[in-house]
């Protein structure tokens, strides 16, 4: 028996780049094994019955072994094989792996191959843990080699796999059952998904993987998650519970991997702020195909198809630089008739603390979008039979159709669409026919708008808006008011029934910075007479706390008419005025100069009824009727002179006058002839909040005054 | 010359009325609140508005007779008091600001005692750990937050405006911020002067 040992062994491997470098672990290992041992002893000393080679150190540009000793031996059933390193280590390999040892019990020898059909390997330590696997080896010849490992325990999962290196080319089949995922985290490049992440989950992979030389040419690798939970530190990317399946598959050409995807999540909650969806009893498919560009790193997406719910799709192409993870440009279909679902999904996060953020949209929509750096450059999209309510009740559209599309190219898109009615607060408007222009940043009419209403109209004849989607809003308008209801105003806001129309001419109603300023007026005809009002302003019309500045006159007004409406005694006579300064704040007064009395020159009777005076009385010491305790309370009706009534209202207080009494306070009703009532108040400074509750507590056919 | 000159002119200070401020925050605060206000805090009784309601100040004068032929019914609406310097809370805007806040406590509550919300340094709330609200709720709460501070910018906006100040508008907020944290019940979290997170005791 011979024996035969080399030590301080140098051996050096010519230099290859190793970009798969993981791979070539396994081929550099079986040539370590067999290239270099068994050609060895086929050459020199195949007659040997027991070999051994022992060395301090293997070792090439890639990788390194220590205490590298082969023992080879002739038993009765062939040839023995064993193999120990005391450690190794593989640029592919985040760490070293230590107490390998190979064994072969039976090395078949057949012509000029070997064959170890059950050998074991054994590993004490490693970044994966220590390992014992079943190993089948088959060497062919040097250029021929397959090798089948069983039993590796990765990430807590079985693993096995099967390689095959013929010439330059090589296959390698790998499974890996229910792995954990944040174990599988370590093996994977750097950052793919960060450490500091919550992570869990189980995986199961099957990947085909074949190249040549270093270099992967082909990968098809199926995987499916189970319980998948991950979470970032901020909570900005999470998922709960989440199970699918991840299927892709590529093939390199020149620099440029071509290839598909599909992706299956069937169950599970997934937020990525500000989304979030829930796929228990809906999954979403997502499918790519593609290629990739290694050179320059970008991804070019040539299809892709997202379906969720089973009326939402999305399909489209895009231009990805992996490098900067920017979006160069992309082109997206979109169609889905439960616009609800994609509002609660996509837009309403979005919208959070706008105006936008709680409405309730039925319908679909079917266009296209284009993108380009990552901002929308185009949209297009045919509206179907939309219904959009605001839950604030600040205005609806039903039954809306037509097309909206928009461009960020100078040039505008002609954009329309019909609404079968709807209602602005409580006000109801019927059908509208809306032709616009939409332009980079803002809109304007194309065709006057004409807008059915309170059986009158109001008809837009311009629009011009500025700033709607980036900058502070600005828009112009000018309308023109045209016979619109009392009735029907007063109706829909539950007032008291008015008689009489509402007209007027506004040319210029402008919008910035929150404020809406009108030029022009509108005249209030009612009661007989006009209400012309002017000087209109409102802050921040849609806002928490909206803001109403105007100007008021009032002429020819009937108090028969007004009473009768108000059912407020009965008050014959003529009526004028004025309100300057009105601020009403949250539609409420907070302050204004009024002035309320008889023409000068009334040609109407002036008579007011005893239950007119009682009301009033009541208004002023919130109890009615004391005129009936007096030998008056025969008369039912009275002659009055003059009515006169001055109010300055500021914040709480009330500055009240009247005609001049001589004695202290004033007349608000100057009694005339006999049985002559006059009806004179005394108190200049009153609380605003008790006039009003008083007003309010002046039933009016069976309602209350608001 | 100068000396007449200097002895004529007369400033006017208008100076902002912070212990007035400072009861009315505490009640709206506590009115939101509701029963989670911290009890700790001393109680100080504020009257809503200047203008209050008392019935008592009323003068019911009755009907007069003042001759057989003339009949004089005086108009009593009570007149108001004289105005002394406080802090008016009662307009309209701002009951309405109170409402729409006190009836979504309630739907706060929770997430201020997880500590997923907590009351900053500014008069507002914001979310501090997203981790602690269920991945469901996410948006709801965050329509909340984002209704919530709507309100309290309107209502010191409000506050200001309603008693003619609105110069008055970033003292108000402080105060607020103060009172807020200062009311918070035991286990809600908040930021203290430096930003840094502290939970109530």
């Amino acid at each position: 028996m011979g024996k035969f040992q080399l030590h301080k062994v140098r051996l050096s491997f010519s230099r290859r780049s190793l970009r798969h470098a993981g791979l070539l672990l396994f081929k550099s290992l079986s040539y370590l094994v067999l290239g270099v041992s068994l050609l060895s002893i086929s050459r020199t000393a195949v007659s040997l019955s027991d070999f051994s080679i022992q060395t301090d150190k293997l070792m090439s540009d890639v990788w390194f072994a220590e205490g590298v000793v082969l023992n080879l031996n002739q038993t009765t059933d062939g040839l023995s094989l064993h193999l120990t390193l005391s450690e190794f280590s593989h640029q592919a390999i985040p760490g070293s792996v230590k107490g390998i040892e190979f064994r072969c019990a039976a090395v078949q020898q057949v012509n000029h191959s070997y064959y170890c059909p059950q050998g074991s390997l054994s590993i004490e330590e490693s970044p994966y843990g220590g390992q014992q696997a079943d190993v089948e080896l088959n060497y062919i010849d040097s250029e021929h080699i397959e090798i089948k490992l069983d039993g590796l325990m990765i990430a807590q999962g079985g693993v096995s796999l099967d390689l095959k290196l013929k010439n330059s080319s090589w296959q390698l089949s790998l499974n890996g059952l229910d792995l954990n995922a944040d174990e599988l985290r370590a093996l994977l490049p750097r950052d793919t998904v960060p450490m500091s992440w919550d992570l869990s989950g189980r995986l199961s992979i099957e990947a085909k993987l074949s190249g040549t030389t270093s270099t992967l040419q082909q990968a098809e690798v199926r995987t499916e998650i189970k319980q998948l939970n991950y979470a970032d530190e901020e909570g900005l990317q999470v998922a709960e519970n989440g199970s699918g399946e991840l299927y892709f598959q590529a093939d390199k050409s020149d620099r440029r991997w071509i290839g598909s995807a599909r992706l299956l999540l069937d169950q599970g909650q997934y937020y990525s702020d500000p989304y979030y969806i829930d796929l228990t009893e809906s999954p979403l498919h997502l499918t790519l195909k593609g290629d990739w560009a290694t050179t320059q790193n970008q991804l070019h997406l040539k299809q892709a198809n997202l379906q969720w719910l089973p009326t939402v799709e999305v399909q489209g192409s895009a231009q990805i630089d992996l490098t900067e993870l920017a979006l160069q440009q992309a082109s997206i279909e979109f169609a889905t008739d439960h616009l609800d679902q994609l509002y609660q999904s996509i837009i309403q996060p979005m919208v959070i603390g706008s105006m936008a953020d709680e409405l309730e949209i039925t319908g679909g929509i079917e266009g296209e979008m284009e993108l380009v750096d990552g901002e929308v450059a185009l949209f297009r999209s045919e509206l179907k039979s939309i219904d959009v309510d605001d839950l604030r009740g600040v205005f609806a559209l039903y039954d809306l159709h037509g097309l909206l599309a928009w461009s960020n190219r100078e040039n505008g898109q002609a954009s329309h669409f019909n609404v079968q009615k709807g209602h602005l607060y409580q006000i109801p408007h019927g059908p509208l026919s809306v032709n616009l222009q939409t332009l980079p940043n803002g809109i304007s009419l194309l065709k006057p708008l004409d807008i059915q209403l309170l059986g009158g109209h109001i008809i837009i004849d311009r629009l011009d808006a500025k700033n709607l989607f980036y900058g502070s809003p600005e828009w112009e308008t000018g309308a023109e008011v045209v016979n619109l209801s009392l009735q029907e105003l007063s109706t829909a806001f539950d007032w008291p029934i008015l008689s009489g129309e509402l007209n007027g001419r506004l040319p210029r109603m402008h919008y910035q910075d929150e404020s809406l300023d009108f030029d022009g007026a509108l005249q209030v005809d009612v009661f007989g007479g006009r209400i012309e009002v002017e000087q209109l302003k409102i802050k921040q019309p849609l806002g928490r706390v909206p803001e109403l500045f105007a100007s008021a006159e009032l002429t020819g007004l009937d108090l028969e008419q007004i009473t009768r409406t108000f059912s407020f005694g009965h008050i014959e006579g003529g009526l004028e005025g004025k309100v300057n300064d009105l601020h009403l704040l949250n539609w409420e007064p907070v302050a204004f100069q009024a002035q309320f009395n008889s023409p000068e020159d009334d040609d109407l009777p002036h008579r007011i009824s005893q239950r007119a005076v009682d009301d009033l009385t009541s208004i002023g010491n919130g109890m009615g009727g004391s005129l009936q305790n007096t030998f008056l309370g025969i008369f039912k009706e009275f002659r009055y002179n003059r009515i006169e009534l001055r109010a300055t209202l500021d914040g709480d207080l009330a500055e009240l006058g009247g005609i001049d009494h001589p004695d202290e306070g004033y007349y608000l009703v100057k009694g005339a002839g006999l049985p002559r009532i006059d009806v004179i108040a005394r108190n200049r400074r009153v609380a605003w909040k008790t006039l009003v509750e008083r007003l309010k507590n002046i039933r009016v056919e069976g309602m209350e005054v608001q | 010359m100068i000396a007449l000159s200097l002895a004529a002119c007369v400033t006017i200070n208008i100076y902002f009325p912070a212990a007035a401020a400072e009861e009315a925050a505490r009640v709206i605060v506590r009115d939101v609140l509701g029963d989670e206000a911290n009890p700790d805090q001393p109680q100080k009784s504020q009257p809503e508005t200047q203008q209050d309601d008392d019935q008592s100040l009323y003068q019911f004068n009755s009907t007069k007779l003042t001759s057989a032929a003339e009949t004089i019914l005086n108009f009593v609406i009570p007149p108001a008091h004289a105005a002394q310097p406080n802090i008016d809370i009662s307009s309209p805007s701002i009951r309405k600001l109170r409402a729409s806040m006190s009836k979504r406590q309630s739907k706060l509550t929770g997430f201020y005692r997880s500590g997923a919300l907590g009351f900053t340094n500014k008069g507002l709330i914001t979310i501090r750990e997203l981790k602690k609200i269920p991945l469901k709720d996410r948006n709801r709460v965050k329509k909340l937050v984002a209704d919530e501070n709507g309100d309290r910018n309107s209502l010191y906006t409000e506050i200001a405006r309603a008693n003619g100040h609105p110069e008055w508008e970033q003292s108000i907020r402080d105060i607020f911020a103060r009172v807020w944290i200062e009311e918070a019940p035991k286990g809600y979290w908040y930021q203290n002067s430096k930003g840094k997170w502290q939970r109530s005791k």
